[in-house]
C-alpha cells in the first residue's frame, strides 16, 4: 500500500454541499436490488398506522426497504438519513424542517427561530411544525433512517412529539439498529405501530436464489438452501457470499466450505471477498474506509490518486457495497457492515497509516468548510491543536445556532488538560459552560485560560486572547462587579468598532455601569451597543432593556418605559424567547408596567420572565439578582405579594454570595419597602412631595398650580402619581394615609 | 496495586467464532474462541464503556448470546 502523497485533488463546488445535503435525499433502488413485494405490500396497507418501525441489526436491508417503499408509495416522502451529528435536538429538528421543506408549506422563519443561541424548541418550533403538518394539503411520509444513532432524550421527545401529531393518513418511518426511546409499547398495544422486524427481513431461498442470480451466481437447490440455512437469511451475509462467489468455479465447493465452518459469517465471507480484490482497489477500500461520506475529490485526496471518481463508478458498478448518495452519483458511502470491515482491516494491515489518513481527512473537510466534520478527524488523527482551533474559530457559531449538544460532543473530544493547555479553547469552553449555567467550570477554564498565552487575534475573532478573556469575565461577572466593569473597560478599549464581539462586549460592560450607579459612562456605552446591534438582535434588546433601568433610577420612568417595551417587542419574537439574557427585558418591562398600573400586560411580562428565571443559573449571578429585585414588587402589584418575597429573599442571599454587586444591596431595599407598602411619603419625588402637602389642604388642583408655578396639567400627573404610590384614589384618603403613616412613623 | 486490575471485567459471548479481522475492530480486548462463539473479555471502567462495546459489536451484525460483569474482579 502506498503512503498517501500530499493530495492536490480540488472538490468541485457541488462536492462539500452534496455531502451536507445528501442527507435529505433518499438513497437511489440500484437495478438489481432484490425487491421485497410481501414486505412491501404490507406497508402499503398498512398507511394508517401512525407509526412505522423497521427494527433489525446491520446489514438486514433497512435503509433498502425503505428506498423501494418509497418508489412505491404515492405519497411524498421526507426524508433524513441521520448521522451523529444529528444527535442534537436543534440540528436534528432542522434536519427534519428541512425535510418537510418541499411537502409542507412552512413559514420561513421556523428554520429561522432555531438559529439562534437557545431556540425554543418545544414551546415553539416543534409546536408550529406540528400545526404545519396538520394543515399539509396531502399525505406524507417522513421517514428518518439509522435512529440508532440518535441517543439524545430531547431528540426522542421531538421526534415523540411529531410522530404523536402527524395527521391520519401520514406516517413516521423509523429505521434503526435499538428500539427507540419512544412509547412503542403503547402504540403496539393499541394497533398504532406497523412493525418490520429482522425475522420480517431475513431472506427467503427465492429471494436468495433472486439476489445471487443478479450477481451472476447460479447455485443448486442444495447449496443454496445451505447458504441461507448458515446465513439464517441476513440479506449483508448472503450479498457478501454472492460477492465472493461471482466468478468462481467451485462455488459449491466453496459454500460447503462455508457451511462447514464455525467462524462468524459476515467475518469470514468479508474477509473473502477483500482477499478477492485486487490489491490497488483493496487500498482504495481501505484507504477511503476512515470518512464516512465520499466524493472524488476526498478520496483523492485520502489516497493521493486522481482517479477517484472511475473508482467510485467501478465499485458501484460492481455493487461493492457502495451507496450512491444522490441520483446524480456525486456522493456515495460504504454499506454501514461493510465499512466497519474496511476499518478494522486498515487497522489489522496499517495500523501506522490510520493518523495519517485522518489528517488527510480533516484537511480536506477544514478546507471545504465542514467544521464538524474536520474537528472530528482532527480528534481522530490526534492532531489537538488543530481540533483546538478548529473548535476555537467554530464555536460562536455554533452557540449562535444553538447546537450546544454539538459543542459538547466536540469538546467530549478532548480531555480537560487538553483544553485548559490551548487558551482560546480553554476560554470556548468556558463560554459553552455557562451558557449552559455550569458556573464553576466556566471559572475553571477561564482561570486556565489566563494562565495560558497567545499572540494575535484569536481563532474566535477577539482583538486579543486579553480582550477574548475580559468579555468572558464581564458576560459571566467574573471578580464581582468591579472586575465586571474594570474587564468592559479593557473591551471598550481593544475590541474596534468593526470588531463583531464590540456588541457583546459594550452590552455587558454597559450593564456593569448601569448596576454600579455610574450612569453618565452607562449611557454613552449603552447607546453606543444600541447603535452598534442590528435592530432585532438579542443584544440590542439588552442594550435597551439596560437603557431602561438606568433611567428608571435617573427618574425618568417614561423614557425608561420607550426603551424597556423596545427591548421586549424584541425579546418576545418566538424565536429569542428563550434567551436567558432577556429575562432583564423582561423584568424590568413588568416592573414598569405595573407603576403605570397596566397590570394584564405586566403579567403577561412577568411569565416571560418566569419561563427564563429557574434557567438563569450562578453563570450570570447579576442578571440573577437584578432581575429579582424588579419582579418584587412587579409581583407584588399584582397581588402576588408571597411570591414577591420570596424572589426578593432569593436576592438578598445571592447578594451575600456576591457581596461586590454596585447599587443591587440598596436597590433590594427599596423593592422591599416598596412590596411591603411601607413606602413613606418622603419617599415620593420631592415635587410630589411639595403637591402632596397642599393636597392634604383645602386648595383646588388649578390652586396648588398656581401656588407651585406649575400647569393644572402637571399637578394632574403628580396627583395620580401620588395616588398610586400610596394606593388611594381620592384626596380624603391621602388626607387619612399621610396621617395614618405619621402615626405609624417611629419618629 | 494497579488501578486497571481493580478494574470489573466485562464478559460479552457472541455467536460465530472471530477471525483477525473482528480481532482487529476490538483493541484491547481479550478474544477466545470456543466451539462456534467467541468470548470477549476485557476491564470496564463504567457502564458507558461496556455499552460503548456492545454498541461496536451490534455494528459489526454480532449476535449475542450473553454479556456479564464481575464487580470484585482482582
Amino acid at each position: 500500500m502506498s503512503t498517501p502523497r500530499s493530495g492536490t485533488a480540488a472538490a468541485t463546488p457541488a462536492e462539500p454541499g452534496r455531502i451536507v445535503a445528501s442527507k435529505l435525499f433518499a438513497p437511489p433502488v440500484r437495478p438489481g436490488i432484490v425487491d421485497r413485494p410481501q414486505l412491501l405490500d404490507g406497508l402499503l396497507s398498512a398507511s394508517e398506522s401512525p407509526m412505522v418501525l423497521v427494527s433489525a441489526p446491520a446489514g438486514y436491508g433497512k435503509t433498502t426497504l425503505l428506498a423501494l417503499w418509497r418508489a412505491r408509495d404515492e405519497r411524498p416522502f421526507a426524508w433524513v438519513s441521520l448521522d451523529a451529528s444529528d444527535n442534537d435536538p436543534v440540528a436534528l429538528t432542522a434536519a427534519i424542517i428541512e425535510a418537510l421543506g418541499p411537502v409542507l408549506e412552512l413559514d420561513a422563519g421556523l428554520g429561522a427561530a432555531l438559529a439562534v443561541p437557545d431556540p425554543p424548541l418545544e414551546d415553539y418550533v416543534l409546536p408550529s411544525l406540528a400545526d404545519a403538518c396538520l394543515e399539509a394539503d396531502r399525505s406524507f411520509v417522513l421517514a428518518l433512517d439509522d435512529l440508532h444513532l440518535v441517543t439524545d432524550a430531547r431528540c426522542h421527545g421531538a421526534i415523540g412529539y411529531l410522530g404523536a401529531r402527524l395527521p391520519p393518513g401520514c406516517q413516521l418511518a423509523l429505521a434503526t439498529r435499538t428500539e427507540p426511546a419512544l412509547p412503542v409499547a403503547s402504540l403496539r398495544a393499541h394497533g398504532k405501530l406497523t412493525e418490520v422486524r429482522a425475522a420480517d427481513l431475513s431472506l427467503q431461498a427465492a429471494e436468495a436464489a433472486a439476489m445471487l442470480r443478479a450477481a451472476g451466481v447460479e447455485l443448486s437447490g442444495d447449496r443454496l438452501g445451505q447458504l441461507v440455512q448458515r446465513t439464517e437469511g441476513w440479506p449483508a451475509a448472503l450479498y457478501l457470499a454472492a460477492l465472493s462467489l461471482r466468478g468462481r468455479e467451485a462455488a459449491d465447493d466453496f459454500v460447503e466450505q462455508f457451511a462447514g465452518t464455525s467462524r462468524h459469517v459476515a467475518d469470514f465471507l468479508a474477509e473473502d471477498v477483500l482477499a478477492r480484490q485486487n490489491a490497488e482497489l483493496i487500498d482504495f477500500l481501505l484507504q477511503t474506509s476512515v470518512v464516512d461520506e465520499l466524493t472524488a475529490s476526498l478520496c483523492d485526496e485520502l489516497t493521493g490518486g486522481s482517479d477517484a471518481e472511475v473508482k467510485l463508478r467501478e465499485l458501484e458498478r460492481t455493487n461493492l457495497f457502495l451507496v450512491p448518495l444522490d441520483e446524480e452519483r456525486i456522493a456515495y458511502r460504504y454499506h454501514h457492515l461493510f465499512v466497519q470491515f474496511l476499518r478494522a482491516e486498515l487497522a489489522r494491515r496499517h495500523p501506522e497509516l490510520v493518523p495519517e489518513l485522518h489528517r488527510r481527512a480533516w484537511q480536506w473537510y477544514r478546507g471545504h468548510g465542514l467544521v464538524s466534520r474536520a474537528v472530528t478527524h482532527a480528534q481522530a488523527a490526534g492532531d489537538v491543536d488543530v481540533a483546538a482551533e478548529l473548535v476555537a474559530a467554530g464555536w460562536l457559531d455554533m452557540t449562535e445556532r444553538g447546537q450546544f449538544a454539538t459543542l459538547r460532543t466536540w469538546l467530549a473530544g478532548f480531555d480537560d488538560e487538553q483544553v485548559e493547555g490551548h487558551a482560546p479553547l480553554a476560554v470556548a469552553a468556558a463560554w459553552i459552560s455557562g451558557l449552559a449555567g455550569e458556573g464553576e467550570r466556566a471559572a475553571r477554564f477561564a482561570a486556565a485560560a489566563q494562565r495560558g498565552t497567545w499572540s494575535g487575534p484569536t481563532p474566535d475573532g477577539c482583538a486579543s486572547l486579553e480582550s477574548s478573556l475580559a468579555i468572558l469575565s464581564c458576560a459571566f461577572g467574573l471578580g464581582g462587579l468591579s472586575g465586571m466593569s474594570a474587564a468592559g473597560h479593557m473591551v471598550d478599549v481593544s475590541e474596534p468598532a468593526t470588531s463583531k464581539w464590540r456588541p457583546l462586549g459594550l452590552a455587558v460592560y454597559g450593564a456593569s455601569l448601569t448596576l454600579k450607579g455610574e450612569f453618565a459612562t452607562a449611557r454613552r456605552v449603552l447607546e453606543e451597543t444600541v447603535q452598534l446591534a442590528p435592530e432585532g438582535t438579542p443584544i440590542r434588546s439588552f442594550g435597551l432593556a439596560y437603557l431602561a433601568l438606568l433611567e428608571l433610577h435617573e427618574g425618568d420612568e417614561q423614557q425608561a418605559l420607550a426603551h424597556a417595551l423596545h427591548a421586549y417587542r424584541i425579546a418576545e419574537q418566538p424565536g429569542l424567547r428563550n434567551y436567558l439574557p432577556s429575562v432583564g427585558a423582561f423584568a424590568i418591562t413588568a416592573y414598569l408596567l405595573t407603576r403605570q398600573s397596566d397590570l394584564d400586560a405586566a403579567a403577561t411580562a412577568v411569565e416571560r420572565a418566569y419561563d427564563l428565571l429557574p434557567r438563569v443559573t450562578q453563570a450570570y449571578w447579576w442578571q440573577m439578582i437584578q432581575s429579582r429585585i424588579l419582579l418584587g414588587p412587579a409581583l407584588a402589584a399584582l397581588g402576588r405579594k408571597d411570591e414577591a418575597e420570596t424572589r426578593l429573599q432569593e436576592a438578598a442571599a445571592l447578594l451575600e454570595e456576591h457581596p461586590d454587586a454596585g447599587r443591587m444591596h440598596e436597590w433590594r431595599e427599596a423593592a422591599v419597602s416598596e412590596v411591603r407598602g411601607r413606602k413613606r411619603p418622603d419617599e415620593l419625588s420631592e415635587a410630589e412631595q411639595r403637591i402632596l402637602r397642599l393636597l392634604t389642604s383645602e386648595l383646588t388642583l388649578r390652586e396648588i398650580g398656581r401656588e407651585l408655578y406649575l400647569s393644572q396639567n402637571t399637578v394632574k400627573t403628580h396627583t395620580r402619581s401620588i395616588y398610586r404610590k400610596l394606593g388611594v384614589s381620592s384626596r380624603a384618603e391621602v388626607r387619612r394615609a399621610v396621617q395614618e403613616r405619621r402615626s405609624a412613623s417611629p419618629g | 496495586m494497579d488501578r486497571a486490575q481493580t478494574l470489573p471485567v466485562g464478559r460479552i459471548v457472541v455467536r460465530g467464532e472471530f477471525g483477525p479481522l473482528l480481532e482487529a475492530a476490538l483493541p484491547g480486548c481479550e478474544i477466545a474462541r470456543l466451539s462456534g462463539e467467541t468470548h470477549v473479555t476485557t476491564r470496564v471502567r463504567d457502564d458507558a464503556e461496556l455499552f460503548g462495546l456492545l454498541s461496536r459489536l451490534r455494528d459489526f451484525g454480532a449476535e449475542l448470546v450473553s454479556v456479564s460483569v464481575d464487580p470484585r474482579a482482582d
